[in-house]
Order: structure tokens, then sequence, then C-alpha cells
């Protein structure tokens, strides 16, 4: 009886040995993971921080030391940065507030309106995704350079720069997307349907339910889609460098790249540009994390 | 006119059913986004189909030229390279992203002490912009004082050119994309993951199935309209990646990595040969098609909703 029960005792504590060193092992490969996955922000910081010395020094030097907070205020005084941030505030903050409410609006339109053609509009929209931005990006610049009667063009859309530099060139082509459309249609079917049905019997219009009833309850969803479209929009390149060439058009992402060589010499200051750059979206995606993973998962991208 | 009549009275009792209210409601939601699908992906991607088969510098008339832009691309070795090295970065890309990506999911979504601090970390690099990327990589990757070559020599292993060298320029590129898309990968996974109904695994503990087992058959299957859509979005993704390359090397050194949609903005908006770029556009669009095609064709259309 003893020998057996000691038996059993030391079975449990091998079973509790085995086990410690499996968690010992996942947090050994997470921490890795991890430090992998963080060193090249924790770089651009550390850069950012040092002396133009330090920064060039070999072997490296890990910190800044002492800290050059300075840094940060002579990035900024280094190129027209102020006007760049501006230009950009403005594109991403009005990109986000219209994908947001077209692309809700059409979200509850195919999860919870019947009506003829519902999945073959949902087919052909989605079908959008698949098309690659170079094939629709030369159309799109003509169409927007040779925009009748606007910025010295005339009818004909000859003789000016049309939408070219202007926002409403930055802005427009990005209000909508199917990928948007498709994350509220899936969070959307997931709401209840009583409160809507309850609605309508109470005689509200198809609007008011939208409005009233299935927005306020989309909170993790809006969030999460917001939160794509603005990082979308404050990082994207391409299509600004295609439709703006002047100097007080600037968004921040060629304010960095293209004077990279001309103003930014100096890897700290360079470095410092980037690190503010990066903030605003870091800082609105650290307040968003909590809804991400489960906005996502509620909008039953899963499948 | 009996026939008629009814038809009428049905058509005016449909007006005041619920259903013309939905359908009339449901077409005046969608009009802007179907506008917008109009406007900026249905007329561009005919007007690019056209522009194909013209000589158009936007400055003037585009001129029918028939398929001598398509004949050019023959003859056009930047062009061709730019498709071997575009196919490059996303057939290794795209698969190695997939997995990893798998790997983290499954770890960051134990039970873990600072798991969010974790997850934190590994999503960060996915909302940098592809310009700040490079920024840092360039850092990174600097072959005298970069850290990079510093741990390399560290470790005893020859330190390498990265970015300057035709023969690691691509991996370097490909490194950093790993890193930058790589979370986004992630929170999709672990959006599927609990998506799986903690109840299967229950039974498979009391059917004696070990972790490996759990994984091969409960995980990996429960995935897969998860995969299929990571797979198909982020390759359709990768496709059309520019940032980097358009900042780290420009293409260089040697056109080793110059990808497709760096040589088509070359084409369109340095040469101005918006035609000829128009065509390279849809070579791209159709090698995107083929492969999504096959990706679908390889998971079954089951999955598909």
């Amino acid at each position: 009886m003893r020998l057996q029960h000691l038996s059993i005792v030391q079975n449990e504590s091998i079973a509790g040995y085995v086990k410690a060193i499996r968690r010992s092992v996942l947090y050994a490969i997470v921490w890795l993971w991890t430090i992998v996955m963080g060193f090249p922000i924790f770089w651009m910081v550390s850069t950012a921080l040092k002396t133009e010395r330090q920064a060039n020094a070999y072997p490296p030097q890990w910190l800044p030391d002492p800290v050059q907070w300075q840094n940060f205020y002579d990035s900024m005084a280094v190129a027209n940065f102020g006007r760049y941030f501006f230009n950009t505030a403005v594109v991403s903050l009005t990109t986000v507030v219209f994908a947001l409410f077209f692309s809700s609006l059409a979200g509850y339109t195919f999860a919870r309106l019947r009506f003829p053609g519902r999945n073959l509009l949902f087919f052909i929209i989605l079908s959008t995704m698949m098309v690659p931005g170079q094939v629709t990006m030369i159309p799109i610049f003509v169409m927007m350079s040779r925009f009748p009667l606007l910025g010295g063009n005339n009818l004909m859309g000859q003789g000016g720069a049309g939408l070219l530099n202007t926002y409403p060139a930055l802005i427009i082509p990005h209000v909508a997307g199917a990928f948007y459309i498709f994350m509220m249609r899936q969070f959307m079917s997931t709401l209840p349907s009583e409160l809507s049905d309850a609605a309508r019997i109470d005689g509200a219009s198809e609007f008011g339910i939208f409005w009233r009833i299935m927005l306020p309850l989309s909170g993790p969803a809006l969030t999460t889609m917001g939160l794509f479209a603005f990082a979308n929009s404050w990082n994207s390149f391409l299509w600004p460098l295609v439709v703006t060439n002047t100097e007080s058009m600037r968004t921040v992402q060629l304010g960095l790249a293209v004077f990279r060589g001309i103003y930014f010499t100096q890897t700290t200051l360079f470095m410092a540009g980037t690190t503010i750059t990066t903030l605003p979206v870091l800082i609105l995606f650290l307040f968003g994390q909590r809804y991400f993973v489960r906005g996502i998962a509620l909008s039953g991208i899963k499948g | 006119m009996v026939g008629s009549l009814s038809l009428l009275d049905r058509w005016r009792a449909y007006r005041r059913s619920l259903g013309w209210r939905q359908a009339k409601a449901a077409y005046t939601f969608l009009t802007p986004n179907l506008l917008f699908v109009v406007v900026f992906s249905f007329l561009p991607m005919v007007a690019a189909l056209c522009f194909g088969f013209t000589r158009y510098s936007i400055l003037q008339m585009p001129a029918w030229v028939g398929l001598q832009n398509y004949a050019t691309m023959l003859k056009d070795d930047i062009f061709q390279r730019s498709i071997i090295n575009t196919l490059y970065f996303v057939l290794v890309l795209t698969p190695v992203r997939l997995a990893l990506g798998l790997l983290v999911a499954v770890l960051l979504n134990q039970k873990l002490a600072l798991r969010n601090f974790f997850r934190t970390v590994t999503f960060v690099p996915w909302i940098t912009s592809g310009v700040v990327v490079s920024s840092i990589f360039l850092l990174l990757y600097n072959p005298e004082v970069g850290i990079l070559n510093y741990v390399m020599r560290l470790v005893g292993l020859p330190p390498s050119y990265w970015l300057t060298d035709p023969k690691t320029a691509m991996p370097s590129i490909i490194i950093a994309a790993l890193w930058r898309s790589v979370g986004w990968v992630v929170i999709l996974y672990l959006a599927g993951l609990q998506g799986i109904p903690e109840q299967y695994y229950e039974a498979a503990k009391i059917d004696g199935a070990g972790d490996w087992a759990q994984f091969w058959h409960i995980t990996l299957p429960s995935l897969r309209p998860t995969t299929l859509l990571i797979l198909v979005t982020t390759m359709i993704n990768t496709f059309q990646m520019f940032d980097l390359v358009y900042v780290m090397t420009s293409g260089g050194p040697m056109n080793s990595t110059t990808v497709m949609a760096l040589e088509i903005y070359h084409n369109a908006f340095l040469y101005l040969k918006m035609g000829y770029a128009s065509a390279q556009s849809y070579v791209l669009f159709a090698i995107v098609a083929i492969l999504s095609y096959f990706s679908f064709r390889g998971f079954g259309s089951d999955v598909v909703e």
C-alpha cells in the first residue's frame, strides 16, 4: 500500500517536472520571438535619442547616453513637417469617417436586408478585392489629372493639373473598400435580429434601424475597421507619390522617403522623424487593441 | 385582361409590402458603394485594358498600337526580370509567413503571463508604414556599422552586404517584409483559433489525444477557411509590394530587386509610357488571378462560406 502510494506521488512529481519544463520552453520561445519582433522598433527609438557619434559607433551602442530629446525637435525643424502632418491628418481622418459610414451601411444592407440581386452584388463587390492596385492606378490618375473644369482644366480636361495636388485626389479613391464591407457584413450578421424586428414593427425607418440600433451595437467592428482605415491611409505611400508633386501637399510618408537623402543626412534626426511619424497610429492602436482580436473574431473572418 | 390586372394587383401589393420597402432601402443604401465600385474599379479596369493596346503618354491622346505593347514585353529583359523577382518574393514570403504566423498564433493563444504584451509586440510592425520599416532596416542592414553584421561577427559568421549584394538583396527585403506583415497573419489566426469550440479539445482529451494529435486533427482542419482567406488576401497584397523596394533599393543592385509594381510605376510615371505600363499591369493581374484560382481549387470550394 505504502509503496503504491509513493509511486503515485513520484509519478505526479515527474508529471509536474515535465509540465514545468514545457512551460519554461514555451516562455523561452515566446520571449525570443518578442525580442526579435520588438528589436527594430527599439532600435529606431534608441537611435532617435542618440548623438550622431553614438549612432555610428562600432561596436554598436545599445542605449543613448545621455538621452538627446532635442533630436525630436530638430528633426521637425529640418523639413516642413508640420505641414506634412496636417495634410496627412486631414486625409486620414476624412477617409476614416467616410469609409466607416459607407462600409457599415453596405455591411448592414448585405447582412440584414432582403432584396433581389443581393448575393450577386455582394459577389461583385468582393471580387474587386482581387484586382491589383496597379491596374486601376493609371486610369484613376488620368481621371484625376484630366478632371474637367477644375485645377485649370477646360471642359475636355486639358490645360491644367485637374485634381492633382488636392485633398480630394488623396481621399476619394480610398473612401470605400470591399474588405471593410465584408468585415462589417460578417459582424452585423452576428447581431440579434429581435431588436431590429421590434423597431420595424414600431415603424422605424430602415435607415433609423441602421443608425440608432445596429450601429451602436457594432463598437468592436467599427473600432477595428476604423483603425485599419486610419493606418492604411496614414501609411499609404504609392498613391500620394503618384498624385502629388508639390511641397505643400506632401504627406508624412513622402516627406520621410523623398527627402531622406536630402534633409536627413543625420541618422539620429531621421530616426526621430520616423518615430514621430509612427506615434499617431501606434497610440490609436494601443487604445483600440483590446477590441482588435475580438472585432476580427466576431467579424467571422474565421469563415 | 384578367391576368394583367392580377399582375398589376400583385405589383401594387408588392409595393406596399415589407419586401418592396427593404429592396428600396437596400438599393438606396448601396448606391454610394456601387457608384464607387463602378467609378474606381470597373471603369479603370476597362480603361487599363484599353490603354494596354495604345501608346499613351498622357500629354497626347492615346494612339492605337494593337498588341505591340505585349510584343515589347517579350523582348523586355527588365520586365521579365521583374516577373521572376516578384514570383520569388511572393512564393517565398507567402508560405513562410503563413507557417510562422500559425505557429506564433498557437503560442500566443496559450495562457501566458504578459500575453497581451507579447501580442502587442507582434502586431505593432504591421501598423508601421513601409517607409518607416525600410528606414529601420536600412539602418540594421548597414554593412559597416549596422547591428546585423555586428551580430554576425559575434557568432562567428562572415558579415554580409545585405541590400547591396545582388545575391542577398531580395532575401533581405523578404526578411523586412516578413517582419512587417507576419503580425497580420497572427491576428487572423488568433481570431480563427477563438472560433474553434472548446468541446472538440475536451472530447479529444478524453479519447487520450496528445497535443500534437489535437493540433493535427482539430486545430489544423478547423483553420482551413482562415488559411484560405489569409493565403489569398496576403498573396494579392504581396504581389503589389512597392514601398519597401522603392525606399530600400530602388530595384537595385543590378535589378535584383526590381518587382513588377516598381517597374509599372517607373514606366507609367517616370517614362510616361502609360500604355505600356497598363499592359504590364494586366500581366500582373493575370498572374494574381491564376494563383488565386489555384489556391481556391487547392482548398476545395467547400470552405468558401
